[in-house]
């Protein structure tokens, strides 16, 4: 039986392709051969499509076929999550560019993740966006993800992967 | 949002962003959830091809 779920966004599968930074990209699979394990992965359509962006066609490839080996369940869209990303949006002050982020947080919230994991520090994983989704889970009465980066998510969990 | 300087992490955003306007332009037009699923289909459409190595829609999509 699973024991968390985690819904890797479209930064932690686009690194496992990373030519550049070998120690961030190790440290993802070690994440990914953890949870693969023992948890479940979600996804969603929307990082299907993200990933369908990578130009490098062989990257692309690689990275969807790990993605697929981690037999995730898939997440769709919904009026309801669409509602609360353009809420989210609101309160966080963001502007229109950063709704697809908040579609991610929604899919994470509505799925009930234990984990929303992500590279991305600048707007993701970071103080002022978790203060955000926090506030506004508990006004909603919605469940509320750690939103961390895959070494954040692994020491919340007790796991060693570098 | 900020900019991230990780060159990753600005692809990514360079594609959300282009992502967002078209999703937020829909919304203004009231097509946000008919638009969000047409774009959930680019991307599963993608996904196949990419798993199985063949052309969407060839029945060899694990379910």
């Amino acid at each position: 039986m699973a024991r968390f779920r985690f819904y890797p966004e479209t930064s932690f599968w686009r690194r496992l392709g990373d030519p550049v930074n070998q120690d961030l990209r190790k440290a993802t699979y070690q994440l990914l051969r953890s949870i693969k394990k023992q948890d479940r992965v979600l996804t969603s359509k929307l990082v299907l499509l993200e990933l369908s962006e990578v130009p490098d066609q062989d990257e692309r490839r690689h990275i969807m076929r790990r993605l697929w080996d981690a037999r995730p369940k898939m997440v769709t869209t919904s009026r309801r999550a669409e509602r609360i990303a353009l809420e989210l949006l609101e309160a966080g002050g963001w502007g229109e560019e950063g709704f697809a982020d908040m579609l991610h947080v929604s899919y994470s919230m509505l799925s009930e993740v234990d984990a929303l994991v992500t590279w991305d520090q600048g707007d993701l994983a970071r103080d002022h966006t978790r203060r955000i989704v926090q506030a506004y889970g508990r006004r909603e009465r919605l469940s509320v993800p750690l939103i961390g980066t895959p070494e954040e998510v692994a020491q919340w969990l007790g796991r060693r992967i570098r | 949002m900020a900019r991230a300087k990780d060159p990753l992490i600005a692809d990514v955003k360079r594609i959300r962003r282009k992502i967002s306007r078209r999703l937020m332009d829909a919304h203004h037009r009231g097509r946000l959830h008919e638009e969000l699923l047409a774009m959930e289909r680019q991307g599963e459409r993608a996904y196949r091809e990419a798993v199985n190595g063949s052309k969407a829609g060839n029945g060899k999509h694990r379910k």
